[in-house]
């Protein structure tokens, strides 16, 4: 079974209280998709085994001519109050040498680019996150 | 590990960068991914990795901005 091995990818963050400024290391993944034999960008997504779904800005789906508001409406729910509004397309997901049909939900509302469990980690036989060596690790 | 460093992270905050392949340097940035996209035509940089850089203050949690 082949491996996809990518590391995290780091960020910064400045403490509130103390205004240090650290590094924060999160599940960053460079992904790809294709639409009517149109490819966009690789862009990073966060690996998200929270989400139910795959949930990416609407400008990126643009950019492969995908007409966002003509798919079906569906509505995300997550922290607190907050629920935003989303169109699902089914397009090609491209990682590594690997790729595979799946749905993705397309938001005006939504900036960091999410992969959830049922359009990507359902897709392999395990995604492995390494919170120390801050790896991920997905075989299929 | 080399990677970017946190003074580079911290000046791209609320950016859209692209990255190079191996996700080491940032190329260039824009305030969309609509203007780092052209930026990156217009370069003829064809194999840049968009990513976001989030404000360097807050926690990611999904579904919000």
């Amino acid at each position: 079974m082949p491996l996809i091995k990518y590391s995290y990818f780091p960020n910064a963050f400045i403490d509130p209280d103390s205004g240090k400024k650290k590094f924060i290391f999160r599940p960053l993944l460079p992904i790809a998709m294709r639409y009517k034999n149109r490819s966009a960008s690789f862009i990073q997504a966060l690996l998200d085994s929270g989400a139910d779904n795959n949930l990416f800005p609407a400008s990126y789906g643009e950019s492969i001519g995908i007409n966002i508001k003509k798919g079906k409406l569906v509505e995300h729910v997550g922290i607190g109050d907050a629920s935003l509004l989303a169109y699902e397309h089914k397009i090609h997901v491209i990682i590594g040498n690997y790729s595979f049909p799946t749905v993705i939900h397309f938001s005006f509302s939504q900036t960091i680019p999410l992969l959830g469990r049922k359009g990507f980690f359902f897709y392999f036989h395990f995604v492995k996150f390494d919170e120390k060596q801050h790896i991920i690790e997905l075989k299929y | 590990m080399k990677h970017i460093s946190l003074h580079q992270l911290i000046t791209f905050q609320n950016k859209w960068v692209a990255l190079s392949k191996d996700r080491k340097k940032i190329l260039l940035a824009g305030n969309t991914i609509e203007e780092t996209q052209e930026k990156l035509k217009k370069e003829n940089i064809k194999d840049a990795i968009l990513t976001y850089i989030p404000s360097t203050g807050k926690y990611i949690s999904p579904v919000c901005r």
